[in-house]
């Protein structure tokens, strides 16, 4: 199709002209009807709740008495906290951790589970069993094979090496590690199901071509399998990423004592935990807001440089 | 015909409404009871629900929600004010959200009712705070000592009856490849506390405006707590007391006072083999700590008098003993009474029970002090810093002594 002139773009001005928002909406009217149920939704559950939390960041607000204006307080208590700060180091461990060594182990899962191996789909089901049960149960679980003295069934296996009964969920340099094996042994079925699919749309002739070229296995995997993969790799790892900022319910139920919600010293304490504790147990509503929106803004920083360095190359 | 089909027609309705009116007339009243703990209690409590339903006409419809999501359920309701008229929950709370407004000050509501309810009270079971009372005792539990006379025996070891006692009984329980363990307050505030009231001190200075744990009788209570752990040996990673108890590994424990029926219900194997104590005397008394629950009536309930009435019911020596047995029978567990006239009928074996009453008239419940909330943690942080770190003692208690203080202060300012 030929570009029209800027004279003719004169003439026919009226046909290029925007109709009115109210016309535009009534003409589709019932595309927009059937959005509606999910936009009201949308907007009552996550943008009022979104742009209320806003403002009270910047409240004291204990829910029992009006919120109160103070300013930049709340961020300010936020940045000055120590307790803020070890949350925050626990979680970037933790989202570290995890989803380093989840990502290799989801893909290289994938590849493995890609070839023509028997009882594949037997494999494939069994890894991604986790992925459909529930965060509380499979914590509930896991506190059982942690448990400390012999009575656990982690510390009854290494008794058989001659190690001594471990504390893992008691321990200041346990807690985080134990929390971060189980979440990856969780996490790397979802992984390895998003890795296989992307494998699938890779065309086997590339394989064939690289391999008449005399490239072996690694180079193929190198050349052709990881930059191939490049877009799911960046859907999983910016999937993961939010996922670990955002944990709460396994270090909930794993590692919650008494009075304190991150276990002995804090050693298990990430931003949620805390956020929660702050706003639902101590009633400071407007600091536990603070701390959401220095969490999205950190979450919303990673995300950006992620999509900037793993973005797919022309 | 037609006209029987309309008489029959019409009897049909004037009968489902009478049925209807007699229900609104009969339970013109229904006040809602909201309880923290398990099925098998809130069922307990029902049944005697049930009873007082049909001599008073009242309904009293129960809900049940765990430890977990009970206080920010209460928060939440109070907040938004729809209240049950009743709940039952952790000890301190309900003077919580009395001065929050969210609950009502029982002596000054009804100052008769609750007087003859905390008169039947263990004294060390009322929560009292400035001469209001915004919750009564719902349930108590208390920490006791636990001894495998058997293997007791076997070793030649003689039960612990003061600290002297006990720390020379470690080294002994060592050489023989056992262990003594503490099963609820294992290096907490909660297994603190009753070292530090034994030794004659206080988490709170009298008016519950100060921390007081730098005092040297809480500093020596803590100090032998922490002993117990760093210097004896004692282990801090505890799965359940009661399975080492069981097995034999940990014959001597100091845990709640569950325990004692569970055991009778769950390991009859050892019955016969042990025995109950109170906790080893300290440099001052056995002081003990008084857990449990507490109840109270909120602000924003339309039914006060008989939210009230209900309450006065149900801690009644009579209602007491069919929550005992109920739950007994359904769970094989224990519901303390909080009625000493109750104890006369419940039926528990009279060793224990003695040894029981000995310790909770020993005992204390934990005081509620504004901006307290905060205070166990700090004392948790620094029994983790001595324990689990082995920091300096003196700097670690100073330390949460500091901290706590600073945080009564701020909570008094952000009340005002």
């Amino acid at each position: 199709m030929g570009k029209i002139k800027v004279s003719e773009q004169q003439k026919y001005k009226h046909l290029f002209k925007k109709r009115p928002l109210y016309k535009r909406i009534l003409s589709s009217w019932l595309s927009y009807l059937f959005i509606a149920p999910i936009l009201i939704i949308f907007i009552w559950w996550w943008v009022i709740p979104f742009i209320t939390s806003l403002g009270l960041s910047f409240c004291r607000y204990d829910i029992f008495n009006p919120p109160k204006f103070v300013g930049l307080k709340n961020f300010k208590t936020v940045f000055t906290n120590p307790v803020f700060w070890v949350a925050m180091k626990n979680t970037a461990i933790y989202t570290g951790v995890t989803v380093s060594i989840g990502v290799t182990l989801s893909l290289s899962l994938a590849v493995l589970l890609d070839q023509k191996i028997r009882f594949r789909n037997f494999f494939r089901t069994v890894y991604f069993l986790p992925s459909v049960t529930s965060a509380i149960a499979i914590s509930v679980v896991w506190r059982w094979i942690y448990s400390p003295n012999k009575y656990g069934l982690l510390n009854y296996f290494l008794s058989f090496a001659k190690i001594k009964p471990l504390n893992w969920l008691g321990e200041l340099n346990l807690i985080l590690p134990s929390v971060m094996m189980m979440a990856i042994w969780g996490g790397i079925g979802y992984g390895m199901v998003i890795f296989l699919a992307g494998l699938q749309g890779i065309s086997n002739s590339l394989y064939e071509a690289a391999e008449i070229d005399g490239a072996n296995a690694f180079k193929r995997f190198w050349h052709i399998t990881l930059p191939l993969l490049r877009p799911t790799t960046l859907f999983i790892v910016v999937w993961s990423i939010i996922n670990g900022f955002q944990v709460f319910e396994q270090m909930y139920i794993m590692v919650r004592s008494i009075e304190s919600i991150g276990g002995p010293l804090n050693a298990g304490l990430v931003v949620v935990a805390h956020l929660y504790e702050q706003g639902f147990e101590r009633l400071r509503m407007g600091y536990a807001s603070a701390v959401a929106y220095v969490l999205f803004a950190v979450i919303f920083t990673i995300t950006i440089i992620n999509f900037t360095l793993l973005k797919p190359k022309d | 015909m037609r006209s029987h089909i309309k008489k029959l027609f019409l009897s049909i309705i004037i009968g489902f409404l009478v049925i209807m009116m007699s229900n609104v007339v009969a339970y013109a009243v229904e006040i809602a009871f909201w309880h923290t703990g398990s099925q098998d209690e809130a069922d307990a409590i029902g049944s005697v629900a049930e009873e007082f339903t049909q001599k008073t006409g009242i309904k009293v419809k129960v809900q049940v929600f765990s430890w977990q999501e009970s206080r920010t359920k209460f928060l939440t309701a109070i907040a938004a004010r729809v209240t049950p008229d009743i709940g039952t929950m952790g000890s301190t709370w309900p003077t919580f959200f009395g001065l929050k407004g969210g609950m009502i000050d029982l002596t000054k509501e009804f100052p008769k009712e609750t007087k003859k309810i905390v008169d039947s009270t263990f004294p060390g079971a009322v929560s009292e705070y400035k001469g209001q009372i915004y919750g009564l005792r719902y349930d108590m539990t208390t920490l006791l000592m636990y001894v495998r006379l058997d293997i007791f025996n076997e070793l030649g070891l003689s039960v612990p009856a003061t600290w002297e006692d006990l720390t020379a009984l470690i080294p002994k329980l060592k050489a023989a490849d056992k262990d003594l363990v503490i099963g609820w307050g294992n290096k907490e505030w909660l297994g603190a506390y009753p070292f530090i009231w034994q030794a004659g001190g206080s988490p709170y200075n009298a008016d519950g405006t100060k921390s007081t744990l730098t005092s040297p009788e809480a500093l020596q209570g803590l100090k032998f707590f922490t002993d117990l752990y760093t210097k004896y040996g004692m282990p801090y990673a505890v799965l359940d007391a009661f399975t080492g108890f069981v097995t034999g590994d940990t014959p001597i424990i100091i845990d709640g006072d569950w325990i004692g029926p569970t055991l009778l219900s769950q390991a009859p194997e050892i019955t016969g083999t042990w025995v109950v104590c109170m906790l080893p005397k300290g440099p001052v008394s056995h002081g003990g700590l008084i857990g449990g629950r507490n109840m109270g009536i909120f602000t924003a309930s339309k039914h006060k008098k008989e939210a009230m009435q209900f309450l006065a019911y149900l801690t009644s020596a009579k209602a007491q003993k069919k929550i005992f047995d109920t739950i007994m029978e359904k769970a094989g567990g224990v519901m303390l009474s909080p009625n000493i006239k109750a104890w006369n009928i419940l039926g528990l074996e009279r060793n224990y029970a003695r040894i029981l009453k000995a310790q909770l008239e020993a005992s204390k419940s934990p005081r509620f002090v504004i901006g307290g909330d905060e205070s166990y943690q700090y004392l948790n942080d620094a029994l983790n810093e001595i324990i689990l770190k082995g920091d300096d003692f003196n700097k670690a208690v100073k330390k949460a002594d500091d901290k706590t203080n600073k945080q009564m202060k701020l909570a008094r300012e952000e009340l005002r």
